[in-house]
Order: structure tokens, then sequence, then C-alpha cells
């Protein structure tokens, strides 16, 4: 009979979002949706029968979560109706934090901590498979090193399913320059011996569209967390036949998306495109949106962009443009259209212009547009 | 480029008109609201506005012209002619936009951005130019005017003025945006130390500026305080995991010291048992041991006491009876010893009393009588020495003969001679000489007048020696020497005959000896006394012995008895132990097998030693891991409350502001910088044809052609100083209307300066309205003859002021 998993990891449960310029509102949102969407995932996996949910690592996003995120992520997990809830010690949630008392003592006997470095027989608790940690004793490995060394040398028999489980780095995959996240190779992974990898630490799914070879998995985060980090959350379930055979389906689970556009604005062109709206497949309501605004306009160019941006703006939870490239068009032509010869603005700007000190040329004429203004 | 004509069709309030304008003076006359400005606007937007607009500046350039009867679209044409040439500019915004421009050969242009291009090339200046200058509002020279006096300056040289006038022409004062440069400058570099990169005076986060802190700095603060956050989160997480690592790697090491310990615990607490019932049974075996050896001795004791009871006596009898005997022969012995004594000291005494006798046989001269004999001597020989120590020489020669009595010595007799005459007679003497005659007697002495009276104490004591002498019966000092040597050893041998006999006769005066000897009767006879020393000691040794060994026998006995109670006692404790040490022979028996099976005692003890050592390895190491779990708890406290990602993340959006101010910063110093530049650059010199043509226009309109000057007054400007010569224009007539005059003139000449001789058109507007008559007569004047040169269009609502120009009256009706 094939089993069924529920794989997410990442949750990254109590993360504070305090770096960006988030609103203490949105901010709290954020955090909340790391358990709503959690919850929702645990009733997913119900609903699809899932015998086995696995979080592979950095279930808390750090080694101090508060004995109430502990209490409220045990809770939702023991209302999982499938058979057993294993979780995976990652490398923000290590072995080394004295968390993991609490969260066993809370957690009862369907939720089952993967501590050593040994295989867990999942078959008491009526799943018909063998699992094969590698959990992370502590935030970061010395260079190079892993922890799934040990798994290709245990012996596995036949007639029950062999499964990994670790979190770290893949080569190739995970941006780890000096190797200090439990690196791991494909080789490695695949040499393991087991049927299917059930990874953590990309905050990105891996692969986008699963072949039929593939057998290694990063869910991403269940929620995004960042504008560097553009795709929905997701988690995987895998259905695995007794004789090996694997089908994997992405879900998207997360309710709130980060997305981050660059915008070439260099004419009435590019605003009314802007006006026409930003396209987006996701609920704008749901969407932390940064835009990177580039170009020259002229500033009636420019007032009417930012009337949009403003007005556009607020459909989204959160917006933010970065304007640091885009500037008023200013021109030879527009100077002496703008300024009388040998005027001091003029000789000022042209000079600049002339010097091609860009950003000179930009504050300047900012300046020079204030003080106008202010007569 | 001159203006040939104007059609709005429609424009604002104008739904369709044409203006036709000359090429020198054209006055435009309406009354208020009569559409004037809507010309103005109407030349302005066809000349300078694109037909094609983005909403925002459709709204604000164009939308308040569309015709307030309705219709969508605005229209103006523009004719002129450049160079004789003539052009036909159409524009239309709202629905129907469009622009075209008719070239002078009939060709069209249409597209926008051409027409805009050739434009640029026909207009008399820029764009910028036409606006703040060739058809600005007098309202805008005046405020440059204004801003000028402004400035602080007590006097203005025109040039100056002019300068100013033309830098300032957009309306933006140079001073006001230096200010403004420079508040911002100290806005972003406020302590900030630029060359350094770092806060002024190295003040970092620790030691923050807390007043004017400058955007830089407080971008700066921030990242630092970001950084710190992190590195300290860095920190705290790197010890956190070193004592984790730490735990884990002890806590492993400690799981095969704990099976070990379970493994051997057992086997250990027996082994203990077996070495501690081992030890009990040896103590036991010495206790057994013990025990009947006081039984032993309890028997050994009880019999030695009976005996040594029996014998002593005996020997105590034999050793009083030796020691009576032995008394007898040492006194036997000390009186054989007194006899002799008594023998030597009557041949002593007897040999002492024959000296004494012999002291009273010899002539006494004692030591202290030879001694003054000695002194007396020698006293008489230093006299004589002295009185005979000078020697007298001399001669008598005789003339009659006499008799003399001469004595040459001391005491020697006086010699008489008979002197015969003619004779010479030679004398010497020692010390003395008496010449004695019949008649008189002469004594000659030498040396001073001592000798007299040492002759008298040497006669003196002559006569004591002598009688000392005759008295002892003896001849010289010599004698005298010899006998007192004679009595002093008759003396000495008695002293030292009486001394041998006193020491012989010691302590004892020769009466005790005497008597002793006399009372001490006859000799007894008894053993040598030698013998009987030998025998007491021996006796008084076996009898002292016997009495220790049975003072110690009891003694022993006395502490078997209390120790024991007694004999029966004593054998029942023995009969106890015995059973107690079988007990343990049989608990050990039953222990045997297991760790200690087959081991000796030593490798068991070298067991127990190895489990200890490791249980105590072990419990060291259990402590050490209970240090390390306090350490991670106190460390995980001071875990930052966000994750090192999320720091990261803090500091480089900090870093990034930075950036972006200090870039801006950066950019605001280039601009400070370039702002000096370009004043400095400015060469006065550029202006000096204009300014020549300002002063014409200015005195041909204000008549001041006397060239008088005000005194200062208050703190206003006090004047304007024409170069460097002593005119000075009185502030007065700037702010009395005059002003006007001056910024009509102004105006003129930055319109020539612009124009620099090429084909244009200056645009005015009421420049006449707060001049008296009579200047407005001259200044009509003056622009008619400006209008020589370049086309005037001037907008006015008073109709005498159209009636003092000479020029193309344009009637605008309402």
């Amino acid at each position: 009979m094939p089993i069924k998993i529920f794989h997410s990891a990442d949750l990254h449960i109590g993360l504070k979002f305090s770096s960006g310029n988030y609103s203490t509102p949105i901010r709290e949102a954020l955090k909340e949706a790391r358990f709503t969407t959690l919850s929702q995932m645990v009733r997913e996996a119900g609903k699809r029968n899932c015998q086995m949910m696995a979080i592979a690592g950095d279930l808390f996003d750090h080694i101090r979560p508060t004995k109430l995120e502990i209490r409220r992520v045990v809770q939702e997990l023991k209302t999982f109706s499938g058979d057993i809830t294993v979780v995976l010690p990652g490398n923000h949630d290590p072995l080394s934090g004295d968390f993991w008392k609490t969260f066993k003592d809370e957690a009862g006997d369907r939720i089952l901590l993967l501590e050593e470095l040994h295989p867990y027989d999942l078959q008491e608790f009526g799943v018909k498979a063998i699992l094969y940690p590698g959990p992370c004793m502590e935030k970061h490995s010395d260079p190079g090193f892993n922890q799934i060394g040990w798994i290709k040398d245990v012996p596995k028999g036949s007639g029950v399913l062999h499964i990994g489980i670790a979190h770290g780095s893949l080569e190739g995959v995970s941006p780890d320059d000096d190797k200090l996240y439990y690196l791991m190779t494909r080789g490695q992974l695949e040499s393991a011996g087991v049927s299917l990898w059930l990874m953590g630490h990309n905050h990105s799914p891996y692969p986008l569209t699963p072949g039929l070879q593939d057998k290694i998995f990063y869910p991403g985060s269940h929620e995004p967390d960042g504008f560097n980090r553009s795709y929905p959350g997701s988690a995987w379930i895998h259905e695995l036949s007794d004789e090996g055979t694997l089908k994997s389906e992405r879900l998207i689970t997360g309710q709130y998306r980060f997305l981050q556009q660059d915008i070439v604005l260099e004419g009435e062109e590019d605003i009314l495109k802007l006006k026409e709206g930003i396209s987006l497949d996701w609920e704008p309501s749901n969407t932390l949106l940064k835009l990177s605004l580039k170009g020259r306009l002229t500033p009636e160019e420019l007032a009417e962009t930012r009337e949009i941006l403003n007005l556009s703006g607020k459909q989204y939870l959160y917006f933010e443009t970065d304007e640091e490239a885009l500037g008023q068009k200013i021109t030879p032509e527009s100077i002496h259209k703008e300024f009388s010869k040998d005027s001091f603005p003029h000789r000022l700007l042209q000079s600049l212009s002339q010097e091609g000190d860009s950003d000179g040329l930009q504050l300047a004429y900012e300046l020079l547009q204030e003080m106008k203004g202010a007569r | 480029m001159r203006i040939l004509s104007l059609s709005l069709h429609p424009f604002g309030g104008i739904s369709n008109q044409r203006v036709d304008f000359q090429p020198g003076l054209n006055i435009i006359l309406g009354p208020n609201e009569a559409g004037k400005s809507t010309l103005y606007a109407a030349l302005d937007r066809v000349l300078f506005t694109p037909s094609q607009l983005a909403k925002s500046r459709f709204d604000k350039e164009i939308k308040k012209y569309l015709p307030l009867s309705g219709g969508d679209t605005l229209q103006v044409q523009l004719s002129f002619e450049k160079d004789s040439n003539p052009y036909r500019l159409s524009r239309s915004w709202g629905a129907r936009k469009g622009s075209e421009l008719q070239l002078p050969g009939g060709q069209l242009v249409v597209e926008e951005e051409s027409v805009q291009e050739k434009l640029q090339v026909l207009l008399p200046a820029s764009e910028g130019t036409c606006h703040q200058v060739l058809m600005a509002r007098q309202r805008v020279l005046h405020e440059t005017l204004e801003d000028i006096r402004n400035e602080g300056k007590s006097v203005h040289l025109l040039g100056d003025i002019l300068r100013q006038a033309v830098l300032q022409t957009d309306g933006i004062s140079v001073e006001a945006f230096k200010e403004k440069v420079d508040e911002q400058y100290d806005e972003y570099f406020s302590n900030w130390d630029e060359s350094r990169q770092m806060p002024k005076n190295g003040r970092g986060i620790e030691n923050p500026w807390k007043n004017r802190v400058g955007k830089i700095l407080a971008a700066w603060y921030k990242e630092a305080a970001a950084r710190s956050s992190l590195e300290e989160g860095r920190r705290v997480y790197d010890e956190y995991e070193s004592v984790a690592s730490k735990l884990r790697e002890i806590e492993s090491s400690l799981q095969s010291d704990a099976q070990y310990l379970e493994l051997k615990k057992e086997p250990f607490e027996k082994a203990a048992q077996s070495l501690l019932l081992a030890e009990k049974i040896k103590a036991s075996n010495e206790v057994i041991k013990n025990l009947m050896e006081a039984s032993r001795n309890w028997s050994l004791f009880e019999e030695g006491i009976k005996t040594l009871e029996a014998t002593l006596p005996e020997v105590v009898s034999n050793l009083q009876s030796v020691q009576s005997e032995y008394e007898i022969a040492r006194k036997q012995s000390s009186l054989a010893s007194l006899r002799q004594k008594y023998k030597r000291v009557s041949e002593k005494k007897t040999f002492w009393e024959e000296a004494e006798k012999n002291i009273k046989t010899l002539p006494v001269l004692t030591e202290e009588e030879f001694k003054q004999l000695q002194k007396l001597h020698t006293e008489i020989e230093r006299l004589k020495t002295s009185l005979i120590a000078g020697k007298l020489a001399g001669k008598i020669k005789v003339i009659h003969s006499l008799s003399l009595e001469i004595q040459k010595s001391l005491e020697g007799p006086a010699e008489s001679m008979d002197l015969a005459a003619g004779t010479e007679y030679k004398l010497e003497a020692e010390g003395r000489l008496v010449i004695r005659h019949a008649d008189w007697e002469m004594e000659l002495a030498s040396g001073t007048g001592e000798y007299q009276k040492n002759w008298e104490a040497y006669a003196a004591k002559k006569t004591q020696w002598e009688k000392v002498i005759a008295d002892k019966g003896l001849k010289d000092l010599s004698e005298a020497e010899t006998r007192c040597a004679a009595y002093r050893q008759a003396l000495q041998s008695a002293q030292n005959a009486q001394m041998n006999y006193q020491q012989e006769l010691g302590s004892q005066t020769w009466e005790e000896l005497e008597d002793i000897i006399k009372s001490a009767g006859e000799v007894l006879q008894v053993r040598a006394e030698a013998d009987l020393a030998r025998e007491s000691a021996r006796l008084e040794h076996e009898s002292k012995t016997m009495q220790e060994q049975l003072q110690q026998k009891k003694q022993a006995l006395d502490k078997l008895v209390k120790e024991y109670s007694s004999s029966r006692d004593l054998f029942i404790k023995t009969g106890k132990e015995s059973a107690q040490m079988d007990i343990w022979m049989t608990e050990l028996a039953n222990l045997s097998g297991g760790e200690g099976a087959g081991r000796s005692e030593e490798e068991i003890i070298r067991f127990m030693e190895d489990y200890k050592k490791r249980k105590e390895a072990y419990d060291s190491r259990n402590k050490e891991i209970l240090e390390l779990k306090m350490a991670q708890t106190r460390l995980e406290e001071q875990l930052p409350d966000e994750s090192l990602e999320e720091l990261e993340k803090e500091v480089n959006e900090a870093g990034r502001e930075f950036q972006i101010i200090q870039r801006k910063a950066s950019a605001l110093a280039r601009i400070k910088t370039k702002v000096q530049e370009i004043l400095g650059s400015l060469d006065l010199g550029t202006y000096n044809p204009y300014l020549e043509k300002m002063e014409t226009y200015f005195s041909t309109i204000s008549g001041q052609n006397d060239k008088t000057a005000s005194e200062p007054s208050g703190n206003l400007p006090t004047g304007i100083r024409r170069g460097e010569e002593d005119l000075v224009i009185p502030y007065d007539y700037l702010s009395t209307g005059t002003r006007d005059l001056f910024g009509l003139a102004l105006r003129l000449a930055m319109a020539d300066y612009f124009l620099q001789g090429a084909e244009g058109f200056l645009v005015l507007d009421d420049p006449l309205v707060n001049l008296d008559p009579q200047r407005q007569e001259k200044a009509a004047r003056l622009l008619s003859d400006y209008a020589q040169h370049c086309q005037v269009i001037l907008f006015t609502c008073h109709p005498r002021h159209a009636e003092m120009m000479e020029g193309n009256l344009i009637k605008i009706e309402q």
C-alpha cells in the first residue's frame, strides 16, 4: 500500500520581520500567518489522507521560541489526522536548543522529534517506512560537513520504504559558499539508498516541476518571508508506492506573497502602462509589493507617476517603491527651455550636465524647483 | 524672429481674432479683462506648448483656456518672419490636437518633435530666456531687484546689479540658493568627518554625538548599531554553538563510561564487600591471637608473681649484710689515707718552721729600704754630675810673688801654692775653683746662680747617705743590694714552705688532723672494699630487677583483669570472636565468583581502583556538563530576539541607506563647490556694453543726468553707484516709483544682452503705469527708440500711455 507524505519545511515560526519598514499591524499579520498557514497545511494533509506529516527542519526561527509559540505549534500538529508527524531540527532550531525539551514534553506520542542519527522505524505508528534523519546539531556545520554520511552504511531491508529526511544546503542549488550549512551533494544523497529525500533549508521550492527521476525535494517556506523570495509559500505531497515509485505534487500554501518588480519609466507610454496596473498573479491585498523604479521623466511625468503609484499602492498589503534610480529628465534642451541663458540655474545645471554628474544634476534641479516653488 | 500676426480661434475668452503686428513698437490697448492676458498666453502657448501633452501639463497650461462657450479644441496661429523669411505656426490642443509649421517655401512640418526642433532654431533666444526676459512680466523683474536690494549691501555697482539680474533672471536668488545648499550641507555633514569617513573626533556609537547629528552621521550610527547588534549576536551564537558542541562531545564521550560503570557496578560492590570481609577476618584473626596470648600471659603473670614474692626477701637480706660489711671496709680505708696525710703534713710543718728560723738569723734589709737607698744614691750622683759639669780654665800672671791656697775640685783638698813673680800659672777646675789668699778668697763657679743651691743639696744628701750606710753597717750600695737579695730569698723560702704545708693540710686544721689520728684506734680486718662494692651492687641490681619484674607482672595482670575481668571471661570472649570470624569466612566464601573469581586480591584492588578512577572522571565530567548547561542557558538568554539572518538584513538595509545618503551628500558637496566656481568665474567685463546702455536708458527716462547723489539713510541700501565713479543713484528713486524706471532700463539692457543683436521681440506689460507723467513721456520715447532695433509688443490698459508712444496701436474691445 502506498504511503502519502505531507512534506513541509522552513516554517520559521517566531520570525519577527524586524528588518524592512513594515508597520506593526503588517508585521503582526505576517507573524500570525505562519501559524494559520501551518494550521491549513495540517488540515489539508488530513483531507488528502496523508499518513505522515514531515517537517524537514526550521520549524522554529530560532532556538528561543516562547512557550506559547511551542504550544501553539504542537497543538496544531496534534490535530493532524494521519498516523505520525515527524519533526527534524534544522539549523535555525538545532538540537542544541533547550526548547526541544519543552517541545517533547508537549508533543505526546504521535509527534516524533528526529534527534538521533539512527533509523526510525515508523511501522509501530502504522507507516510502513523507515526514516533516516540528518538533524542539525548547531546553527552551522563544520565546513563541508553534513549529517547524512551514516545512512549509506545502514543495511536497508526489503518490504519497507526507506526515506531520508535532512536539513541543509544542496550543492549547486542552495547558496552556501562557505559550506557551513550542512552542505550535501546530489551524489551523497543519491547513494544513501533511500527512495525519497525530504529536504529543508531552501526557502524556495525545488524542483519547480519534478521529473520522474527526481527524488530530492525542498518544499520551500510555507509562507514567504521576504522580497528576495518571490515564490509563494508551498509544500509537497509525495505518494510513494511499495515499489518505490514516487509521485509528487507541489501545493501552494502561503497566504501572503512578496513580489518585487523592476519598472523602467522613460516616457508617457511607460506611465500609461503603469497606470493600467501591475500584473500580479496574487491577490493584491495579500501582496507585499516592492517596485524598483528606474528612468528619467519630465517633471509632469514624474508627478503623474507618483500620483498613479500613490493611488495604486493602496490596494496592496504593503507597498514600497525604490526611486533611487528614478529622476527628472534633465537635458541641455530642457535646461534651455526652462531657464534663461546665463542665469544662475542655467549655468549650474549646464555645468553639472556637461560633467555628467547625474546625481548632482538631479539634486541641484530639485533644490532649484523647491526654491521656485517657494516664491 | 519678428511676430507678424497672431490668430486665436478659439482661445480662452476669444473665439476668433487676428492681431497683426508691425516690426517696431506695437501697443495692445484694452481695458482690464478685455483679453490682453489671453493674447499674451496665446502667444506663449503657440511658441512653447506642444499639442501632445500629458494630462497634468494639459490641465496646467491649456485647460483653463478651453472656450467658456463650449468646445473641446483650442487653436492658435502665429505668423512670423526670420531674416525676412515668412513662417506660419499653427497649433491646436484638446480633442483635435496638432502642430504645423509652414516653412518659407510652403513646406509643412507636422511632426511635433520636428516642429519643436525647428522652432528652437527660429526663436530669438532659448525658451527659458524668452520666458524669463523677453516675455517676462515686469513683476518678475521687480522681485529680482528686491532680492538684490535685500542682500544687504549698502551700495551696488550697476555692473553687479546687471550681473545679478542676469543670474537671477529665473527668479532664483543666488544667495538664497547658496544658503539653502549650505543649510542642507550642514544637515548632511554635521559632525561627520568626511576625509576620515567617520564621526568627528572619532565618536562612535559607544560615545555618540547627541546634538547636531547630521544625516550621514545618523545613517552611520544606524548602520554601526545594526552591525554591532549583528556582531554581538554572532558572538553569542558562536559561543552558544561552542558550548553546545562541547556539551555534545562530552555527553557522547560519557556514553561508554556510563555503560562501563553500569556494567561493573555490581562486581565493584561485591569486590568492595569481599575486600571488607577479608579485612574483617584479618582483624578478627589478630583479635583472637591477642586474646589467646592474653590468656597465656594471665597464668604466666600469676606464676611469676608467686615465685618473685618467694625469693625476693632472701636477696634483700643478703644485700643488707654485704652493705654493712662494705661500710666498715670503706671507713678503714679512709683512716689509712688520713694517717699517710698526717705524716706528710708533719714533714712539711717541720720544714716551714726551719725556714722561719733562718730568716731570723739574717740582717734585715727590706726591699723598701733598699729602694730608698737606691733612690738617695741616684739623687747624690745626679747632683754631683751637675756640679762638676762646667769646666773652668784660666791663668794667673804673677807680678809679685805670693802664696795661695787653691781648691780645684768639689771636695778635694785645697792645694797650697807659692807663686813666683813674673811667672804664669795655668789653672783648670771642675765646676768650682776656690783661690784663697791671706787677704782674700775668690770662688769661681761655672753655670748660673743654681750652683750654690745644688752644692748645698748635694752636701745634705751626702751626709744623709753616709749616716744610713753607717746605721745599716753597709759599705756601699752594692753590698746593700746583696743583703737585700739574701733577705728576700729567705722570706720566699719560708713562704713556700708554709704554702706546701697548708696545701697538704687542706681544709682541716693541724689540730683536727691530730685529733682524728689520735682517736682512730686500731685497724679492723674486713674483706676488700672493692669486692664488697661489687657484691653489693650485684645484689642491689638483682633485688631491683626482681622488684621491677614483680611490679610489671602485677601491672600486666591488673590490665588483663581490667580488660577481661577474669580468665574465664577471657576464654568466653575468645570463643565469641572465633564464632564471628567463622561467619565472615562463610560470607566471604559466598561472595566468591563474579568479578573476583580467580583473581588475586591485588587484581581485585587494581580493578576497583580503575573503576573508582573512571567513576570519578565520570562524575567530574557530569559536573562539567552541568556547568556547561548553565552556561548554555545563560547564553540562550543573551541570544538576540531576531535571527542572525534578520540582523544581517537590518545591517544591509542600514548600509544601503547610508550609501544613498552619502551619495546624495556627495552630490550636494559637488553642488556647493560648483556654485563657488560659477560665481568666481563670472567676468564683470562681459556686461560692460550693456551696462552703458542701461545707464543711457536710465538717464533718458529718469532725467538724472546731473549725477547728484544722496546721503545714506537708515539700514536701506543707500543707492546705486555707477562703476567706480562718484555717481550714486539714490535709492529714493527706486523706492518712489522710479524703481519701475530702473526696472525698465534693466529690462531693455537685459534684452539687448540676450538678443545680442539678433532679430527678436520684447513683450512688455504696462511698463509706464507707475511713472509720473514727465517720466512716462520719456519712457514712451525710449521705448519708441528701442523699437527701432527690436520689435516691442506692449500691453497696456491706459489709452494715454498708448497715445504717448508712436507705434502700431492694437485695440482690444471687451
